[in-house]
C-alpha cells in the first residue's frame, strides 16, 4: 500500500498531463463533495492521507441529493460483509478469486479464463497486458459485471458482486464503474454532450432528470472542458477525430462519479500521439483524483506507464 | 430520461419509420373518413325516418281498421297515458294513382295515408316536408292561391332551383283548365278525334279499361266531388265524352286535395327535379274498399301540395288524403252509428321516453292477433341494421388495413434493433436496464403510434370537414360525380364526428404500434451486453 501511495504522491508532484486551471478547482469538477470517492467505506487511513495530500481544499458546499445518492447506492448495492474477526490489514477494493470464464462455440467449450485470482488496490492504476485471446477483455468485462463467471467470485470492497440480480448489476455498472472501449462506442445519434449525460440519465428517472438537467449538463459541460472538448460540445460523433472520440468516452465513464474506470485497449485504435495522450489522461486521473484504473492492453510501452502490471497467458495469471 | 431521449433521437434520424408511420396514418384517416361518412348517413337517415314516422303505430292487422278511433285512444292513454304527447288516427291503404301528364296517364303504386290535417303534425315532422310555406305551418287539403317554395327550404344555397313551383296554384288550374277546355272544343269538333276520345276524362277512362267493369261500377257508394264517374257498368262501351266530363268547373273549384310524394310528381335530369305535375293538376286514386271482400274505388282528387322527406322510398310512395274522405269513400263509416274506422294511431311520446317500454306496454294491454305495435325503429329495422352492419364490415377491413402497418412496423423495428446492437450494448455496459431498453423500443413504437395516428387524425377530419368540397374535386377531375345527389337521399355527403369513435380509432392505431413494437423491443432486451459491443 505504502509503496503505491509514494509513487502517486510522486506523479502528483510531477508535471501534470493535464493542466488544471486552479488547482482545487478542478478537483471539485470530480469530487464536489469532500469525501474520496470509493474510499468512504475503505477505511480512516485513506481519509487521512487524502486531506494530507490536500491541505488546502476548501470546504465545500454539500452537493446536490441526487448527486451524492451515487456514492450512498454504490454502498447500498454492495453491502458490506463484516468479517468474524476484522484484520486490520486494507481490503483490496476489487478482489477476483479463482475467476472462470469458457465459450461454447457448437458443442466445444472454450476456456477464457481458467481461474484468475487479481486484485485491484484503491487508487491504483492496474495495467493488464496478455495477447490476443488470453481472456483479458473477458477479465475486464467480468470486472465490469457486463458478464458471469462460471466459477469463481469478484468482491467489490469485500463483498460479492458477480452473483448479484440484474438490478443490482445495472445498477454497480451504472455508478461504480466506468467503462472505455478500443471502439470509443459512443451513441452516433446523440451529441458529445448528450453522450457525457447518457449515465446520468440512465440513473435518473424522467421527472428528476428533467427537473435536474440543467445541473446534469454543467457537470457533463465540466468533464468536456476537462478532457479539452469543450468546442466540441454540440458535435455528433462522426464529426470527431479518434482522439476526441476517446475523451469524449473518458468523460462519459467518469460522468457518475465511478469508484473504478475499466478501460479496454483505449489506446488500441488510434495512432502514438493520440494514444500517448489519452494514457497521460488517465494517469492525470488515476493522480490526482485518485481514480481506481484497470486497464487492458497488449502493447508492453503502454502497459509500463501503469503503476503494476499483470500478465495473462492461456487464461492465468502469469508473473509479469 | 434516456428511453425518451433515444426515443426521439430515433424518430427523427430513422427515416425508413415515416413508411410505418404514413400507414398508420392512411389508416386512422380513412377509418375516421368512412366512420363519419357512415354515422352522418345513419344518423341522418334515422332522423328522416323518425321525422316521417311517429315513434310508436298502433295498427290493426286486417285493412278494415277498428271501430272508434277515439275509444282506442282512449285506452292508449289508460296505458300509457303520461307519456304520450300526442295522437292521431290514419288510414292506411295502398292505392293506385294516376297521373295526367300531356296526353299520357302514368300510374304508380302508392301507399294512401289518410290523415287528420289537425294533428297529423304534432305526432311527426309531417308539416316540415311540405313544398308551401304556409302549409308547413299548418296543413290545409285546399289548393293555395300560389307562392310555393321555388327554392328547396331543406337544401342548400347551390341546389338548383324549382321554377315551375312558381306557376303552381290557383293560377295554374285556371290556365290549366282553360287549356283543356280549348282542347277539348277543337277535338269535339273534329268527328274522328271523338271516335278516339279527347280530353283528360276520356284519357283516364280509357286508362281505368284494365279494372273489371263490374267492380268499378258497383265500387260507387258514397257521394262527393267524385259523382261523375260512371255507375253504369257498360259505360266504357258507350259514347264517353259527356259521361267522363266533371260536373263542376275545374277553373273555379278543386276536387279533394291531395299531397303527393314529390318522387311521384318528379323526375331527375341533370340534378335538377323536373315536374311531371303541379300543385293544381288532378289526379286519380285507386283503391280497394273496406268489406269483404273489398271492391275497388276511384275518385279524382287535387294536387295541393308535395311531401318531400329526401328519403326516396317515402317521398316516390306516399300520398295524404284528408282522412275523413277516404273513410267515407272506402266505406269505413258505420251508417248505422256513424262511427268510423281507422287502421292505425300514430302515438308521439313526450320527449326522452322510452319508446320500447310504452311499446311493449300496448302490446301487453291489446290482443297481438288483432293490432300490431311497433316503433319506428322496428318498422325501419331492417334498413338501419343493414347500415350498421356496413359500418362494422367496413370498420373490420380497414382495422386489417391497421394490422397491415402494425407488421409493417414490426418489420422495420427488428430492422432497427438489428441495427442498433451496438447501441444496446454500450447502453447495457453503461447500466442501461433490460427493461429500460425494451421501453425504449415500445416507446418508439407508441411514439410512431402517436406521430401516425395524430397526423392521421388531423388528415381524417381535415377529409370529414371538407368532404363536400373534396367530392367536388374529384368529380370535377374525373368527369363524373363522385356522389351522385340522384342515386342517394342527399343532396350532399352528411358526416358527423363522433368523438368516442375517433377515440377508439386513435387508441386501437396505437396499441397495435405499440403491440408491433413488442417483440423486436424483447428481442432488444435480451441482448448480451458482451455480444453486442462485439457486433460489427
Amino acid at each position: 500500500m505504502n509503496d503505491i501511495r509514494a509513487a502517486r504522491r510522486d506523479t502528483d508532484s510531477g508535471s501534470p498531463a493535464i493542466s488544471y486551471p486552479a488547482g482545487s478547482a478542478a478537483r471539485t469538477v470530480l469530487r464536489d463533495d469532500g469525501v474520496p470517492d470509493g474510499m468512504t467505506n475503505i477505511g480512516l487511513e485513506d481519509a487521512t492521507s487524502e486531506s494530507e495530500l490536500h491541505p488546502e481544499r476548501p470546504p465545500t458546499v454539500p452537493p446536490a441529493p441526487h448527486l451524492r445518492r451515487t456514492e450512498r447506492d454504490c454502498v447500498a448495492a454492495a453491502p458490506r460483509e463484516q468479517p468474524e474477526n476484522a484484520l486490520p490489514h486494507v481490503e483490496p477494493q476489487l478482489r477476483t478469486t479463482g475467476l472462470a470464464k469458457a465459450y461454447r462455440k457448437a458443442a466445444v467449450e472454450i476456456p477464457v479464463l481458467r481461474g484468475v485470482d487479481l486484485e485491484v488496490h484503491p487508487g491504483e492504476f492496474l495495467a493488464i497486458v496478455g495477447q490476443s485471446g488470453s481472456g483479458k477483455s473477458t477479465l475486464l468485462h467480468l470486472l465490469g459485471l457486463l458478464d458471469r463467471p462460471d466459477q469463481g467470485s469478484i468482491r467489490l470492497a469485500g463483498s460479492r458482486i458477480d452473483d448479484l440480480p440484474p438490478t443490482k448489476r445495472d445498477h454497480l455498472r451504472n455508478r461504480c464503474f466506468g467503462m472505455v472501449f478500443q471502439f470509443y462506442h459512443l451513441l452516433p445519434e446523440l451529441t458529445a454532450l448528450e453522450n457525457v449525460m447518457m449515465p446520468a440519465m440512465i440513473a435518473t428517472n424522467p421527472w428528476t432528470g428533467f427537473r435536474e438537467r440543467s445541473r446534469l449538463r454543467r457537470r457533463a459541460m465540466e468533464l468536456l472542458e476537462l478532457m479539452g472538448l469543450s468546442h466540441r460540445v454540440r458535435h455528433r460523433p462522426r464529426e470527431l477525430s479518434g482522439g476526441e472520440m476517446q475523451r469524449t468516452a473518458i468523460a462519459r465513464a467518469l460522468m457518475n462519479r465511478p469508484q473504478i474506470l475499466l478501460a479496454d485497449e483505449p489506446t488500441g485504435n488510434l495512432d502514438q500521439a493520440t494514444g500517448r495522450e489519452i494514457l497521460k489522461t488517465l494517469r492525470t486521473l488515476n493522480g490526482i483524483e485518485n481514480l481506481t484504473i484497470v486497464m487492458v492492453t497488449h502493447d508492453p510501452t503502454i502497459a509500463a506507464q501503469a503503476d503494476r502490471v499483470v500478465r495473462l497467458r492461456e487464461g492465468r495469471v502469469v508473473p509479469a | 430520461m434516456y428511453v425518451l431521449m433515444l426515443c426521439w433521437r430515433y424518430l427523427r434520424t430513422r427515416y425508413i419509420a415515416l413508411a410505418s408511420i404514413i400507414s398508420v396514418m392512411l389508416g386512422v384517416a380513412t377509418m375516421i373518413v368512412v366512420n363519419s361518412v357512415m354515422l352522418g348517413f345513419t344518423r341522418e337517415m334515422e332522423n328522416r325516418l323518425h321525422g316521417i314516422l311517429s315513434d310508436i303505430i298502433f295498427q290493426s292487422r286486417s285493412l278494415e281498421g277498428f271501430p272508434d278511433a277515439e275509444w282506442h285512444m282512449d285506452q292508449i292513454r289508460r296505458v300509457a297515458g303520461e307519456d304520450i304527447e300526442a295522437m292521431t288516427p290514419t288510414v292506411l291503404v295502398p292505392a293506385m294513382v294516376n297521373l295526367q301528364v300531356g296526353e299520357q296517364w302514368i300510374t304508380r303504386p302508392v301507399q294512401l295515408i289518410g290523415i287528420d290535417a289537425a294533428t297529423q303534425g304534432r305526432v311527426s315532422d309531417f308539416g316540415h316536408y311540405l313544398q308551401h310555406p304556409e302549409n308547413r305551418r299548418q296543413l290545409s287539403f285546399e289548393l293555395r292561391d300560389g307562392g310555393y317554395d321555388v327554392r328547396d327550404h331543406q337544401g342548400g344555397p347551390n341546389d338548383p332551383t324549382r321554377p315551375e313551383m312558381a306557376d303552381a296554384g290557383w293560377k295554374y288550374r285556371r290556365r290549366m283548365a282553360q287549356l283543356r277546355k280549348i282542347m277539348r272544343d277543337i277535338e269535339s269538333s273534329s268527328a274522328e278525334v271523338q271516335a278516339v276520345g279527347g280530353g283528360p276524362a276520356a284519357d283516364l277512362a280509357a286508362d281505368s279499361a284494365p279494372v273489371p267493369a263490374a267492380v268499378a261500377g258497383a265500387g260507387e257508394t258514397t257521394g262527393g266531388p267524385a259523382d261523375a264517374v260512371p255507375t253504369n257498368p257498360f259505360a266504357r262501351f258507350g259514347p264517353r265524352e259527356e259521361e267522363y266530363v266533371p260536373a263542376f268547373d275545374p277553373a273555379q273549384s278543386q276536387y279533394t286535395g291531395i299531397v303527393l310524394g314529390i318522387g311521384l310528381a318528379t323526375y331527375r335530369k341533370e340534378g335538377r327535379d323536373r315536374f311531371l305535375v303541379l300543385p293544381g293538376d288532378d289526379v286519380t286514386v285507386t283503391f280497394p274498399t273496406a268489406g269483404s271482400p273489398p271492391r275497388i274505388h276511384r275518385d279524382y282528387f287535387t294536387i295541393v301540395d308535395f311531401y318531400e322527406s329526401k328519403m326516396s322510398e317515402y317521398d316516390s310512395n306516399f300520398a295524404f288524403v284528408p282522412i275523413e274522405t277516404l273513410q267515407r269513400l272506402r266505406g269505413m263509416i258505420d251508417p248505422s252509428t256513424g262511427r268510423s274506422y281507422v287502421n292505425a294511431i300514430s302515438i308521439k311520446l313526450k320527449p326522452g321516453r322510452d319508446m320500447d317500454a310504452v311499446r311493449d306496454r300496448l302490446r301487453a294491454a291489446f290482443a297481438p292477433q288483432y293490432y300490431s305495435i311497433d316503433t319506428w325503429r322496428d318498422n325501419q329495422g331492417a334498413l338501419l341494421a343493414a347500415v350498421h352492419m356496413e359500418t362494422a364490415i367496413l370498420n373490420v377491413l380497414l382495422f386489417l388495413i391497421i394490422c397491415v402497418a402494425g407488421f409493417g412496423i414490426l418489420a422495420i423495428f427488428f430492422m432497427i434493433v438489428v441495427e442498433k446492437t451496438r447501441d444496446i450494448g454500450i447502453l447495457k455496459a453503461l447500466g442501461a436496464s433490460s427493461g429500460g431498453v425494451m421501453s425504449i423500443f415500445l416507446g418508439y413504437g407508441l411514439l410512431l403510434g402517436l406521430v401516425g395516428s395524430g397526423v392521421g387524425l388531423v388528415m381524417g377530419l381535415l377529409f370529414v370537414h371538407y368532404i363536400n368540397e373534396i367530392a367536388d374535386i374529384l368529380g370535377r377531375l374525373t368527369g363524373r360525380p363522385v356522389f351522385d345527389p340522384d342515386i342517394y337521399y342527399f343532396y350532399k355527403i352528411p358526416a358527423i364526428v363522433d368523438p368516442f369513435t375517433v377515440a377508439w380509432i386513435v387508441g386501437g392505431a396505437m396499441a397495435i404500434a405499440v403491440l408491433a413494437g413488442i417483440l423486436p423491443a424483447l428481442r432488444a432486451a435480451r441482448l448480451h451486453p458482451v455480444e453486442a459491443l462485439r457486433y460489427e
